[in-house]
């Protein structure tokens, strides 16, 4: 519940528009709430709200796919200090379901630029995606690094900006000690899952990414690779170079193909 | 936790100590969301709270959203 909203002289907030009756403090609800009491009844914390402070577009006929862009860390299990620019897996889940399920919506395309992140988290989304049955189209732009690479090739099509870097690394464990030899094959196993999702996912072979994965000599910190544009599509890892343009064509030729292959009545 | 990450830990993980969130809830048209408190008046959205998939691709519930609360 929110509490002391204390009232600040000089405050920059314009005069509400709903004006709170005389009674109990607005700030603090006599009851518990309950959910979905429509609509909120003004003097409730509620119904003081005035904006969410996000810009709203105006409205536009409606697009039949739906953009969902992966930045920063993929936030799991833990919060991070907020330095962090982070996706937050537990939104984009439900979303991944509300494309699925949504029948306006036709097509997903997923725009990358991430440093990876929470391994869970990141094959959740990956899982989620491979899993759908309306067409998806990657584009990593900038960077697609570490868990990034899963959910890259986890749509039906990826493409790479020219200029994009995917780094692949192995995997290391931090912020515990390794204290138990059971750690390490713990570890490795983590690691197989996401060697094994790539593979499975994409025209690479396990050997190859393996190869990338423990190369000595390119990365300053690490062990490891760094792919650039062409260099991820030589090796098989992704589909084709490209940018939004061919995206957008290659999602839209396949949402085309799967309507003609369910026939004019689905 | 497992970070899959090339960014270094301590950059990613700096103040993860000293960062302790307070969270709270509230309804706003109907909806729980679990809210960070970030000024008197104003606070960050955390999470979404329902089990109503279309909620999460209403713009206003993205995580990160500020809310802001008139003054009396």
């Amino acid at each position: 519940m929110f509490t002391g909203f204390f009232p600040k002289l000089g405050s920059p907030q314009p005069t509400p528009t709903v004006v709170p009756p005389p009674g109990p403090r607005p700030n603090t609800p006599a009851g518990p709430q309950t959910p979905g009491t429509e609509p909120p009844a003004p003097g409730t914390v509620a119904g003081n709200i005035q904006e969410l402070g996000q810009m709203t577009l105006p409205e536009q006929p409606e697009s039949n796919i739906h953009c969902l862009t992966i930045v920063g860390q993929i936030e799991g299990h833990l919060v991070l200090p907020p330095q962090n620019k982070t996706t937050k897996y537990e939104h984009i889940i439900p979303q991944l379901v509300a494309v699925e399920q949504n029948p306006k919506i036709a097509g997903l395309l997923l725009v990358l630029n991430t440093v990876g992140g929470d391994v869970e988290a990141g094959l959740a989304i990956a899982e989620m995606i491979v899993s759908m049955s309306k067409p998806t189209v990657s584009l990593i732009l900038g960077g697609g690094h570490s868990i990034g690479v899963p959910i890259a090739v986890s749509a039906d099509y990826s493409f790479i900006a020219e200029t994009a870097t995917m780094t692949i690394h192995p995997i290391r464990l931090n912020g515990l000690v390794i204290g138990v030899p059971q750690t390490y094959e713990y570890l490795d196993k983590m690691q197989d899952r996401v060697v094994r999702f790539v593979t499975k996912h994409s025209h690479i072979s396990e050997p190859k990414f393996r190869e990338l994965m423990f190369r000595t000599g390119e990365l300053a910190r690490d062990i490891g690779t760094v792919l650039v544009g062409k260099e991820a599509v030589d090796v098989g890892l992704v589909d084709a170079v490209g940018g939004i343009n061919s995206a957008l064509e290659k999602l839209n030729e396949l949402i085309a193909a799967q309507k003609s292959a369910k026939g004019p009545v689905q | 936790m497992i970070l899959y990450t090339p960014m270094p830990l301590e950059l990613v993980l700096e103040g993860m100590e000293d960062y302790r969130p307070q969270y709270e809830e509230v309804v706003v048209r109907g909806h729980k969301l679990l809210v960070e408190r970030t000024g008197v008046n104003q606070a960050k959205l955390v999470r979404l709270l329902s089990t109503n998939p279309n909620d999460f691709l209403d713009p206003s519930f993205f995580p990160g959203s500020i809310l802001t609360f008139p003054a009396e």
